[in-house]
């Protein structure tokens, strides 16, 4: 497998899309469709991925420096 | 110059000398504040205070200058406005007071003519191009929010976001949403958030919402500021604008790059909530699944009925049905030559008795031609036979008519010689020559006696 670059989560989703829409066409040959599934699954562990790995900070700028700067958390009361 | 005996003013007396004081050292002015307890008597004349954040002063609009005034609408309580005056004193309240010369609106007529100005002047810079604005991603990482550090905004947009994306990361930078330094504050929060937190930062940030939550003109006016406008513009990190209500339009509204009703729709947004990213995700999975199972399952039927074709499993049906065929074929070419041999001989026939036919009738033709020209023929000789009769007997009863002998029948005579030669001349004969005369009924002979 070649090491390509990372794709984005959009472009991820588009190619994603197009897989669904070709294999649903009825027009692909069982090897492309097979290729194609192990992609897609590829794809969708991928975005999951790139879903969760958003780190769930709220900070709150305290300085603003010129590089930078430093934050604090910010407490929010969550709603009920 | 101390008396021994301080007599005492009168109240009059003071009264007077303040309003001296004051008309002499203060005189004319022009004020700005804001109307309170405004109060317009059946005289005509309006009272009102004139106030601050820590003083205020009572004014009297007289008739005759509130008459004057084009447009008196302005005249309410919580209006900010600018009047010429002189300052005096109402001695019988004891109070001073500024009668106004000259009235107008220091508020909001004022600042819609600055928003108004502002706005063209932007709009002619192109800050409200569509073609300027930015796209905003589809799954930011970070978000950037610029906006009080208190108040329910925040908050909304905290809990909207946390509740869409339980794992959204977000950062504040604080800023005053109104008052003396807001429109600073705002633009130097975006400014910050573009130089600290921009494409490939360790703390990137993919979209900003700036805003503030509902308030008048005044209080919203921060967002009407060109440095505001200006810095939004030049962000290079997508701008959501979130200002007041949903019917507040204000100048960061036209240049951001998507403007929200309210904070929580900017919220909204900002990002597609996470189960629904989640929900896409497992639809598509589960539908390459359904359409790879299909795929194979109809192919695996497919195998199957053709692995069942008799074709396969009885190969001697199907040559039996070639060698039927083959026989099938030969029986109509069989046919098919029979047929064109008739045909040919019908069409053999045909021609031939059409050939005797045209022959018979060439002959016929021929015969009565023929005969026809042998009539022709017989008739034309008859008729050149008769004629010629005719021309013969022309000639007859010409030569008749013509005969010397004719002459005969008139009594003359022919003499010839005995040579035969015809006596012309007494010359001609000499004596005893013998002489033939012939005459109408005959000839005599003759003998020469004398001639004479």
């Amino acid at each position: 497998m070649s090491d390509k670059k990372k794709m984005s989560f959009e472009e991820s989703l588009k190619r994603l899309d197009t897989i669904v829409t070709d294999m649903e066409s009825g027009e692909m040959e069982l090897d492309a469709m097979i290729k194609a599934f192990e992609e897609g699954q590829t794809l969708v562990k991928s975005c999951n991925t790139m879903l969760n790995e958003i780190d769930a900070k709220i900070e709150k700028v305290v300085k603003a420096g010129e590089n930078g700067g430093e934050t604090e958390p910010l407490v929010v009361e969550q709603e009920i | 110059m101390v008396s021994a005996v301080h007599r005492a003013l009168s109240i009059t007396e003071i009264t007077r000398k303040i309003k001296q004081t004051l008309t002499e050292h203060v005189g004319n002015v022009v004020v700005e504040g804001e109307i309170s307890n405004i109060k317009c008597y059946s005289s005509g004349h309006t009272y009102f205070v004139l106030k601050d954040e820590s003083a205020q002063l009572n004014v009297v609009l007289f008739k005759s200058v509130r008459d004057g005034l084009a447009n008196v609408d302005f005249l309410v309580d919580g209006q900010k406005v600018r009047a010429d005056g002189a300052i005096s004193v109402f001695e019988g309240r004891g109070q001073y007071q500024l009668v106004v010369h000259k009235i107008e609106s220091a508020g909001i007529g004022d600042l819609l003519e600055r928003y108004e100005q502002l706005k063209k002047k932007l709009q002619a810079e192109g800050l409200f191009d569509d073609a300027h604005k930015k796209a905003l991603p589809l799954l930011p990482r970070r978000i950037g929010i610029v906006t009080s550090p208190t108040g329910a905004v925040i908050h909304d947009i905290v809990n909207v976001l946390r509740r869409r994306f339980p794992n959204m990361s977000m950062v504040l930078a604080p800023v005053k949403v109104q008052g003396a330094g807001a429109a600073d504050s705002i633009a130097k929060a975006i400014r910050w958030f573009n130089a600290s937190c921009g494409k490939g930062s360790a703390r990137e940030i993919d979209v900003l919402i700036v805003g503030r939550g509902g308030g008048s003109i005044e209080d919203l006016w921060a967002f009407n500021e060109e440095i505001v406008a200006r810095a939004i513009y030049n962000s290079e990190i997508p701008v959501i604008s979130a200002v007041g209500h949903a019917v507040d339009y204000t100048l960061c509204d036209f240049v951001a790059d998507l403007r929200a009703p309210t904070p929580s729709a900017a919220a909204e947004l900002a990002v597609k909530s996470k189960a629904d990213f989640e929900n896409l995700l497992c639809q598509h999975s589960l539908q390459m699944e359904r359409m790879l199972m299909q795929r194979s399952e109809m192919l695996r039927n497919q195998l199957h009925r053709l692995a069942n074709a008799p074709v396969l499993t009885r190969p001697e049906q199907a040559l039996a049905r070639y060698a039927q065929r083959v026989d099938h074929l030969e029986m109509r070419l069989q046919h098919v030559i029979q047929r064109e041999i008739a045909q040919t001989r019908t069409h053999w026939q045909q021609s031939s008795a059409k050939l005797d036919f045209f022959r018979e009738r060439w002959i016929a033709n021929l015969r009565s031609e023929l005969q026809q020209r042998f009539e022709n023929m017989r008739i034309y000789t008859i008729n050149r036979t008769l004629s010629l009769q005719k021309v013969i007997e022309n000639y007859q009863r010409q030569l008749q008519l013509l005969n010397p002998l004719k002459i005969l029948d008139r009594g003359y005579s022919l003499t010839r010689a005995a040579d035969g030669s015809l006596i012309r001349s007494v010359t001609d004969v000499s004596n005893g020559a013998e002489l033939l005369t012939l005459l109408k009924d005959g000839t005599i002979k003759s003998t020469v006696q004398n001639e004479k």
